[in-house]
């Protein structure tokens, strides 16, 4: 039995991707098992995705894919491939988002590479629950690294985000 | 070490097969040179620390029979059916649907973002996942694709041996009145590799007396491990400080966790069997 009639297969060196990012369709040709983050970052110029650990223990990496936040570090380009993304270059619109006025305001930075990732995780939390506790926020928050600030401007930027939430 | 694991990576062929027997038959075709790929998290570190990158990767994405949960009636007792594709996050969200014991393992495995792509396929064939403890401590069994039929098996025995074969589903009893505890040991408190990790279930009669009783241990370096004479010592006991004593001793003498660069197994074996102590008596009074 030939296996290629069967399944189908991503051969080396390239496979079509077909991918949605902060909402633009892009089509590239790609080593089907090439990083999301290599992907997003060194072909497609979206340099706010940061890296540094390349194993998905640090979260500066992190991105939305349908939804969900995943480190691009640890996510494939066949994996990836018809997914929808958001990168920190999709929260914010005309003005800021929301989230990043609030990292502003709080001190929720210092040098700022982890921030970005952090604040797609914030994202994630705030999308799926609108009133977190202290320890839903830091279990959301807990793959995600910070050398600077000692967490403590995150999380007020966090708690801030909710409080804006809640007067609304 | 991390760009070299990646450029080797360029030459690596992913399929996609569609069935059960088209995967098998995949790995069949590229023995040594393929692997089974599920969720990716944990083999990406490996790659990462310098290990191969299989030239052939066979994903189980499309493998409808890994996908979704339901109910299912095997022999008139109630069980959940998870399938291995379900991923660690799903688990931990979804309370009204899975056992609170699986629900807790899964909140203690790794962060969101991981969590979100990791399932309990590759947690379990992996053979050292921390689903495992919670897992055997619930006498769940997996039903199995080995390229010739579909079969199930406890948890128990998959762990004894170096089973090959594909994982299909997650079998977990309904059983909600059980007692039960899961503690998992780091290096710091959040988002790090096991130490060691506990599980333990029991019932409580109407006499006091402990019935059905599963304890079951693992740890980042340490294979998973049921300690089936401390199960056999509390069964049908009631609990006197004198007789948890006994029990503490035969845990430290059952339970058998490696050494690794930063604990003893001697320490290991103390922590374990002070939290099994410890929980059981919390639990039982
Ligand atoms: C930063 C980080 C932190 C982590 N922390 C933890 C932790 O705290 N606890 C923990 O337990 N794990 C942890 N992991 C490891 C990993 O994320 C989990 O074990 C996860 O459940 C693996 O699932 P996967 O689908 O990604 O497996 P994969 O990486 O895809 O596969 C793992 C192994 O299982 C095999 N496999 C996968 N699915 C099947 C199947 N259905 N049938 C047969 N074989 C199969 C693969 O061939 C491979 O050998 C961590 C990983 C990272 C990157
Ligand atoms: S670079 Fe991806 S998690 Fe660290
Ligand atoms: S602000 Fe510098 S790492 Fe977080």
């Amino acid at each position: 039995m030939d296996m290629k009639e069967q399944a189908e297969v991503m051969t080396p060196p390239k496979m079509e991707l077909s991918l949605t990012i902060n909402g633009a369709n892009y089509e590239l040709q790609v080593p089907p098992t090439k990083r999301l983050v290599t992907i997003l970052r060194e072909e497609l110029n979206f340099t706010g995705t940061k890296i540094s650990c390349e194993v998905g223990r640090c979260g500066a990496c992190a991105v939305q894919m349908n939804n969900q936040l995943v480190n691009s570090c640890l996510v494939m380009a066949y994996q990836a491939n018809h997914a929808s993304i958001i990168t920190i270059e999709g929260l914010s619109g005309e003005e800021l988002d929301p989230i990043q006025r609030v990292f502003l305001e709080e001190g929720g930075f210092q040098c700022g590479y982890c921030t970005p990732g952090m604040m797609m995780a914030v994202h994630a939390l705030l999308a799926t629950n609108q009133a977190p506790s202290e320890e839903q926020i830091q279990e959301a928050l807990s793959g995600n690294l910070c050398r600077c600030t000692g967490y403590g401007g995150i999380i007020r930027a966090v708690q801030k985000a909710i409080s804006n939430n809640n007067q609304k | 070490m991390i760009r070299q694991g990646t450029t080797s990576l360029i030459d690596t062929c992913v399929w996609m097969p569609t069935s059960l027997e088209e995967a098998w038959d995949l790995k069949k075709k590229y023995g040594e040179n393929a692997a089974f790929i599920a969720g990716g998290t944990l083999m990406q570190t490996h790659w990462a620390k310098g290990l191969n990158c299989p030239s052939h990767l066979i994903s189980l994405d499309h493998m409808n029979e890994m996908k979704g949960w339901g109910e299912e009636l095997v022999n008139g007792q109630t069980y959940t059916r998870l399938g291995a594709g379900i991923t660690l996050d799903f688990c931990r969200q979804n309370k009204n649907l899975f056992h609170p014991l699986l629900v807790e393992a899964a909140k203690n495995i790794a962060a969101p973002a991981v969590r979100n792509r990791g399932t309990i396929g590759g947690n379990i064939a992996n053979g050292f996942g921390d689903m495992i403890p919670a897992l055997l401590a619930m006498d769940a069994f997996l039903t199995l694709y080995d390229g010739n039929s579909t079969h199930s098996l406890p948890l128990s025995d998959y762990i004894k041996t170096n089973n090959q074969s594909l994982i299909i589903s997650v079998l977990v009893p309904e059983d909600q009145t059980k007692r039960f505890f899961y503690k998992k040991l780091c290096h710091r408190e959040a988002f790090t590799p096991s130490v060691i990790t506990v599980a333990g279930s029991f019932n409580l009669n109407e006499k006091r007396k402990l019935t059905a009783v599963r304890l079951a241990l693992s740890g980042g370096s340490t294979h998973p491990q049921r300690l089936y004479e401390s199960e056999q010592l509390l069964e049908g006991s009631t609990l006197t400080n004198n007789h948890l004593q006994k029990v503490y001793q035969v845990i430290n003498e059952e339970f058998i966790p490696s050494t690794d660069p930063f604990s003893t197994a001697t320490y290991k074996r103390l922590v374990a069997s002070n939290w099994v102590v410890s929980e059981i008596a919390r639990l039982a009074t």
